[in-house]
């Protein structure tokens, strides 16, 4: 046990567990066996962090979360004690009712609504945000800086890359056939806008710089700069003309115009860039 | 140029199966009395930029016809 521990009543904490200093638990919480918590971490109450799990420094998790969950063979009473792994990088935000499977990889700067679920075997990169009752339902591949607003329920083997939005009630299915065993999942690629309540059905490539307008349906891949909207989802117009409805300034590419919370906020889209000496953009 | 913006804004409107106007009035918004969304406009915009050579949110935000019609006069001037 390191120095600065603030145990709430009815905790437990298992074997070979590692907290590092300033660690604060709420009341019940309960830290399974050879878990690895960092440096000032925060657990609310009535959370439980399973086995295998490591989470990074500066983390705060919020109350009646589950970090770590067991994957179906602890549910069909295969295996009791697992070998799995959940790592979540440092200065995670996890809010309230959130359940995160193991088998999973997580980014620093990880912050969730409340009662978002993230299941097994999923990637996620860094500065991701996944909103209230998110669903990501596993084997999805999730780049830096995504932002998931609430409600979005992404299908197991979704590709997403860098620097995606994605609006309130959007859902990627990925079953061709419903019920099948051939889940498909759709790739969106980088800078790519998806608004609210749009579908995208099963292997969809919705290519950089996109915007797909709310309420689309996506039957077809949309190309790079296509606005698409409708059922079924139609080029409607390159997005290089949509313009800002305050200003009348060009609205996209948005990374050209739009920089908080991103890394370029402090320099712009364009100078940052070359601060990475890529040759191309 | 008046029946070059009428044309586009029939052709936008009927592509949304909203009902063809006979003439346009100076003082109609684009926005509030023609229902154009962002998406609408850009379509103005680009269809203007084709036929006229105008960008005609170059300088700002516009929205009656009467704006309109002031762009595209002045570049084509």
């Amino acid at each position: 046990m390191d120095k600065d521990l603030l145990l709430g009543v009815n905790c437990v904490i298992g074997r070979n567990v590692f907290l590092g200093n300033n660690v604060q638990l709420g009341n019940n919480v309960v830290i399974e066996d050879g878990v690895d918590l960092g440096d000032n971490i925060v657990i609310d109450s009535n959370t439980i962090v399973r086995s295998g799990t490591r989470l990074g420094s500066n983390s705060t998790i919020g109350s009646n979360c589950i970090i770590g969950e067991h994957l179906m063979d602890w549910y069909e009473r295969k295996l009791v004690s697992t070998n799995h792994k959940l790592e979540i990088g440092e200065n995670a935000l996890i809010r309230s009712g959130t359940i995160i499977y193991t088998d999973t990889k997580i980014g620093s700067f990880f912050q969730t609504g409340h009662f978002a679920s993230i299941r097994e075997l999923s990637i996620i990169g860094s500065h991701v945000t996944v909103g209230t009752l998110c669903n990501i339902q596993g084997f999805c591949l999730i780049g830096d800086y995504v932002r998931m607003h609430s409600n979005v329920q992404v299908g197991q083997k979704t590709r997403i890359d860098d620097y995606v939005w994605i609006f309130p009630n959007v859902v990627f299915t990925n079953d061709p056939q419903p019920p099948s065993n051939d889940l498909i999942g759709s790739h969106i690629c980088s800078f790519a806008v998806i608004a609210t309540g749009a579908l995208v059905l099963p292997g969809m490539t919705i290519e950089e710089d996109t915007l797909v307008a709310a309420g689309a349906v996506v039957t077809q891949d949309v190309k790079q700069y296509s606005v698409v909207r409708g059922n079924p989802a139609k080029h409607v117009i390159d997005i290089r003309w949509l313009r800002n409805q305050e200003t009348g300034q060009k609205a996209y590419p948005w990374r050209y115009h739009f920089k908080r919370g991103m890394p370029w906020e402090d320099l712009g889209y364009e100078a940052w860039y070359k601060t990475l000496g890529i040759e191309k953009q | 140029m008046d029946k070059i913006l009428l044309g586009i804004v029939n052709e936008i409107l009927d592509d949304k199966g909203l009902k063809k106007i006979e003439n346009l009035n100076n003082k109609l918004s684009l926005r509030k009395d023609l229902g154009f969304d962002s998406m609408d406009l850009a379509l103005l915009t680009a269809k203007l930029d084709e036929e006229c050579g105008v960008d005609i949110f170059e300088d700002g935000i516009i929205d009656t016809v009467e704006e309109v019609l002031k762009k595209l006069a002045k570049k084509v001037m």
